[in-house]
């Protein structure tokens, strides 16, 4: 029985080695980010990550702006004389671009303070949301809603609407609250 | 007509009925983590702040 106890905590202890082991890899991969002439580049010249950060910005304000139009057209709070279906998928191109240069100006941005956003649990919460909210736009969302929206239950349709902002309000609000922590 | 066909093709694995459902539930999940997790979130500044001014 002891024996038994004795392995269990040495299958515990192996365990948690190789998770810390994991971990001090990611952050190595981050402190050789920051190190690297991308890093040096952002951190070392003063404009660089404010226009960096202003492009992003830009960025997130058009992201934002095609998710709103789209998500509060689906919950049939705003132009409702145009149909959903067409802004949905208008929309969807912009979205698109936008997140296109949010995901490139974010790299540049994380590589200026790569070591500094490692040890935010906010900068986590955000990668998290932003994982989340382009797999449910992908793969649940606008699969969704490149069907006839006559067909869907307009409940269905606020609800994915619904689902969407707040993940994306998630994305926003903790970048944001990166800065401030 | 190539989005119609892009929609057919991605919910061929289910029929449109069940992907419906399908996004309904996950939404509904979504939304429900969030909820709780804006509550966890309010809770806490609110006790950081009663910490800091009493």
């Amino acid at each position: 029985m002891a024996e038994c106890g004795d392995r269990l905590h040495f299958c515990r202890l192996t365990q948690l080695t190789i998770q810390r082991e994991n971990l001090m890899q990611l952050l190595d991969l981050f402190t050789a980010l920051e190190a690297s002439p991308i890093g040096a580049f952002v951190k070392d010249r003063g404009a660089t990550f404010a226009t960096i950060e202003a492009v992003h910005l830009m960025a997130l304000a058009a992201l934002g702006g095609t998710v709103l139009v789209t998500d509060l057209r689906l919950m049939n709070l705003v132009l409702k004389d145009v149909p959903s279906r067409r802004i949905a998928l208008d929309a969807h191109k912009w979205f698109k671009a936008a997140l296109g240069v949010l995901l490139v100006t974010g790299f540049f941005m994380v590589a200026g303070v790569a070591t500094k956003c490692y040890h935010n649990f906010y900068f986590w919460v955000k990668l998290t949301a932003l994982a989340a909210g382009i797999v449910f736009v992908f793969a649940i969302k606008m699969p969704l809603l490149r069907q006839d929206h006559e067909l869907l239950r307009p409940a269905t349709l606020k609800l994915v609407a619904l689902a969407s902002i707040s993940l994306w309000f998630l994305v926003a609000a903790s970048g944001r609250w990166i800065g401030f922590s | 007509m190539s989005n119609l066909m892009s929609a057919t093709r991605t919910t061929a694995k289910f029929s449109p009925r069940t992907f419906e459902i399908v996004a309904a539930t996950i939404s509904a999940g979504i939304v429900l983590f969030m909820i709780c997790y804006w509550i966890v979130q309010i809770v806490g500044v609110a006790h950081m702040l009663r910490l800091a001014y009493g």
